[in-house]
């Protein structure tokens, strides 16, 4: 790199390192003031439950863009450690728990408390809070998030009672994945960045995927992520 | 919970107000708070913590990961304790260092106030069933790690993953290792794991060869290849092997991973002096510098260490750019003395590195002076002319040409048995190309040359080649015998040749310095045995 682009690259670093302080004051408080908002009238908790789930969102967004930049320039570290996936998985729902709570949706995890596997938490977190943003943003009352040991690796699964995801992005994201086409449609990015991260996961020859359906045991849609 | 002893230290008032709320809200009442690294050691030198939150930018002083180095090493923290670094820094440099370092806990920066509760509290429940391993860890009883982890594994603890490992790794601290190797193989039934091939590759050192070893490490860095240890493991066993080069490369590699260690980049700065790569030895001697800074573990080391590789890299040049290198050196030398003025080895490292460089410089007179400094003070304490300091004396009184007087400081380690491999073939390295940096690679370019023209089978061009790197570097062994390999094998084809015949014997002369420690002594006796049996020399 010349020393143009190292100037570049390090003011972008530190100002997405700077935007993301920004954003996590702003979530700390939606969270400190979640029961406040608890007792506001239909219209305005509507509009602070908006409010809140978008600066998630973007906070969502910002890390995914932090990461393929990591992986592009400091050739990002996996790190893959052991973990308990019950306490990883109720530490996601702690994370956004604001959103569930403002719009009343019943969250579950059935996991068995001992099960461990080996994962890089920081990354496989943002996909699962990918996926517990939107289902925040699109059930009706309910999320169920089941973990299991499958096929010799690790099934996450995030059902929701949504009316299911658009027949549309299930095709994009089936292409994206399939083709690992160059276009791609605003809308289904988040889904491809995800499987991206799943497919760096690695073990004996085989790799994680991300799939999108609609075959939740809620009648909604079901993300699921398999890591090996 | 409500009975820990806490301390956060953060610079910043807001951050450490805010954790220290979210404690009190779950029901923490002992919390300290401190804003600097010394806050830190001052307070955990008075009091027992259990649990210490650290973030790892204490403003202008030590950062998290120095702090937990310091309070560690100074047996400040109970063996229970818990160290948790608090980051906002994602860049990789940072991370690694951290991991190194190895805190109880690494939490990034942002996270809400109830993941920090819950993560507070599965540490503490963790500590609470893990403690008896922590207590023999701590103890260094690795009989004890294994009794406690068998008894957690038996009651079929949720952390008997964790208690494996541990076991794994006491086995190879009492040297059992076919224990050792049967739990990594059980621990990896499923999938490959980084810590146990690590682990048995060190066994396969001890059990098997250093070359299965380095081939299985190999095999590591492919699959894993953010596995700092399995590079310092490879960079070790390499140079171990004598394939000093090698072992640069992935001391390298393990640089570029993990920067902010100070003792890897010290490693690399003797490595890459050693292979005469001044390129990398002054850009790691300026990094384990900078890295001194705020450390525990500085110590003037690092500045003789830096000076000693800008005076290499000044050797024989006179020129404005290398007078003002020359006094860089000088002014790191005098912090070194100025900042540990008690030590009596660093002030004679300083004088016989002074020395080297008015030697360099063409100041007779001033390496003279100095010299007889640093006699005076090995006359005044002779316990301060130890195997290292005399091949710095034996270089410095190489450079005034005292030759003499230099061997015998050679022999001071050459000929004492106890002397570490790696000093010798330091020693060595020097008495084989006690010429500058300059003619010592142009010599190994000459060589490079001769060799593949000898591969070619142009015999004649390549011995003009190996004369041509003999004139840059006289009396080196390597090229030395290749050009009486080469005298030979060009003999074969054509006829004998006083002149050819003189040249071998002449370049044998060369080296005699070889002795049964040196790394070409095989080589050199057997070129020196059928020289001599087919040309009737006097051996």
């Amino acid at each position: 790199m010349n020393t143009k682009e190292i100037k570049f690259h390090n003011v972008m670093a530190s100002t997405v390192k700077d935007m993301n302080t920004s954003l996590a004051v702003l979530l700390q408080s939606f969270e400190a003031n979640g029961a406040l908002a608890q007792r506001m009238n239909d219209e305005h908790k509507q509009s602070f439950s908006n409010m809140h789930y978008e600066v998630a969102r973007l906070q969502n967004n910002l890390f995914h863009l932090h990461t393929l930049y990591r992986i592009e320039y400091e050739r990002l570290p996996l790190v893959h450690d052991e973990h308990f996936v019950y306490e990883f998985l109720e530490e996601q729902v702690l994370s956004v728990n604001g959103l569930f709570v403002l719009a009343d949706v019943r969250v579950n995890i059935e996991c068995a408390q001992d099960l461990s596997s080996y994962f890089d938490a920081e990354l496989v977190s943002s996909i699962i809070i990918t996926a517990l943003v939107n289902a925040s943003r699109y059930t009706q009352d309910e999320v169920i998030i089941k973990a299991l040991p499958h096929d010799d690796g690790l099934l996450i699964q995030v059902d929701d009672n949504s009316r299911g995801f658009p027949k549309n992005l299930l095709d994009k994201f089936n292409e994206g994945v399939q083709q690992e086409s160059e276009e791609l449609n605003e809308q289904g990015l988040g889904w491809l960045y995800c499987n991206e991260i799943a497919k760096s996961h690695k073990n004996r020859g085989r790799t994680g995927y991300v799939s999108l359906s609609n075959d939740s045991v809620l009648k909604g849609s079901r993300f699921e992520v398999w890591l090996p | 919970m409500r009975a820990l002893q806490v301390l956060i230290a953060d610079d910043f008032e807001n951050s450490r107000q805010s954790i220290r709320k979210i404690l009190l809200s779950v029901g923490v009442e002992n919390i300290h708070v401190t804003a600097t690294g010394k806050g830190v050691l001052d307070e955990c030198k008075s009091k027992k913590f259990d649990l210490i939150l650290c973030d790892y930018n204490l403003g202008h002083g030590k950062n998290g990961q120095q702090v937990l180095e310091e309070v560690r090493d100074l047996g400040y923290l109970k063996s229970t304790a818990l160290f948790v670094i608090i980051s906002a820094e994602t860049s990789r440099d940072v991370v690694m260092g951290i991991m190194e370092a190895g805190p109880d806990e690494y939490l990034t920066k942002p996270f809400t106030q109830s993941v920090l509760v819950k993560r507070i509290e599965r540490l503490v429940q963790q500590n609470g069933e893990l403690s008896e391993v922590k207590k023999a860890l701590a103890k260094n009883s690795p009989q004890a790690v294994l009794t406690s982890c068998n008894q957690l594994i038996k009651a079929g603890s949720r952390y008997s993953a964790w208690c494996r490992r541990k076991m794994a790794e006491a086995f190879y601290d009492i040297k059992q290792y076919d224990k050792t190797k049967s739990l990594c193989h059980l621990v990896q039934s499923k999938r490959d794991l980084d810590w146990a091939m690590v682990l048995e590759a060190r066994v396969m050192k001890e059990t098997v060869s250093l070359a299965d070893a380095i081939v299985h490490l190999n095999k590591v860095v492919a699959q894993f290849p953010n596995c700092i240890k399995a590079f310092d493991y490879l960079a070790e066993y390499l140079e171990e092997k004598g394939d000093s080069e090698q072992a640069q490369d992935f001391l390298e590699s393990a640089v570029e991973l993990s920067p902010r260690v100070m003792s890897r980049q010290q490693t690399l700065v003797n490595l890459s002096l050693a292979n005469g790569d001044l390129d990398i030895a002054l850009k790691s001697s300026q990094q384990a510098l900078k890295l001194s800074a705020n450390s525990h573990y500085a110590s003037a080391e690092q500045y003789l260490q830096a000076a000693q590789v800008i005076s290499e890299s000044i050797m024989g040049d006179v020129s404005a750019e290398s007078r003002k290198k020359a006094q860089d050196a000088f002014s790191l030398l005098n912090q070194a003395t100025k900042k540990f003025p008690e030590e009596a080895t660093t002030k004679l490292n300083k004088v016989l590195i002074e020395s080297q460089i008015y030697s360099s410089q063409g100041k007779r007179d001033q390496a003279n002076l100095a010299l007889k400094e640093a006699r005076g003070m090995i006359d005044e304490h002779a316990g301060l002319l130890t195997p290292v300091m005399a091949l710095e004396m034996g270089k410095v009184l190489y450079a005034t040409d005292q030759h003499e007087a230099a061997a015998e400081m050679f022999d001071h380690i050459l000929k004492n048995n106890s002397v570490d491999k790696r000093l010798v073939a330091k020693t060595y390295a020097f008495l084989d190309e006690p010429v500058g940096l300059v003619a010592r690679l142009k010599a190994k370019q000459d060589n490079l040359i001769g060799l593949s023209l000898y591969e070619n089978k142009r015999y004649e061009d390549a011995i003009e080649a190996f004369k041509k790197a003999q004139k840059s570097s006289p009396i080196h062994p390597g090229l030395n015998m290749n050009l009486v390999q080469t005298a030979l094998k060009l003999m074969e084809t054509t006829e004998r040749n006083q002149s050819l015949i003189g040249l071998c014997i002449d370049s044998l002369d060369r080296i005699k310095h070889i002795t049964d420690r040196h790394k070409q002594f095989k080589r050199y006796r057997s070129l020196k045995a059928y020289v001599s049996r087919h040309f009737q020399t006097s051996p």
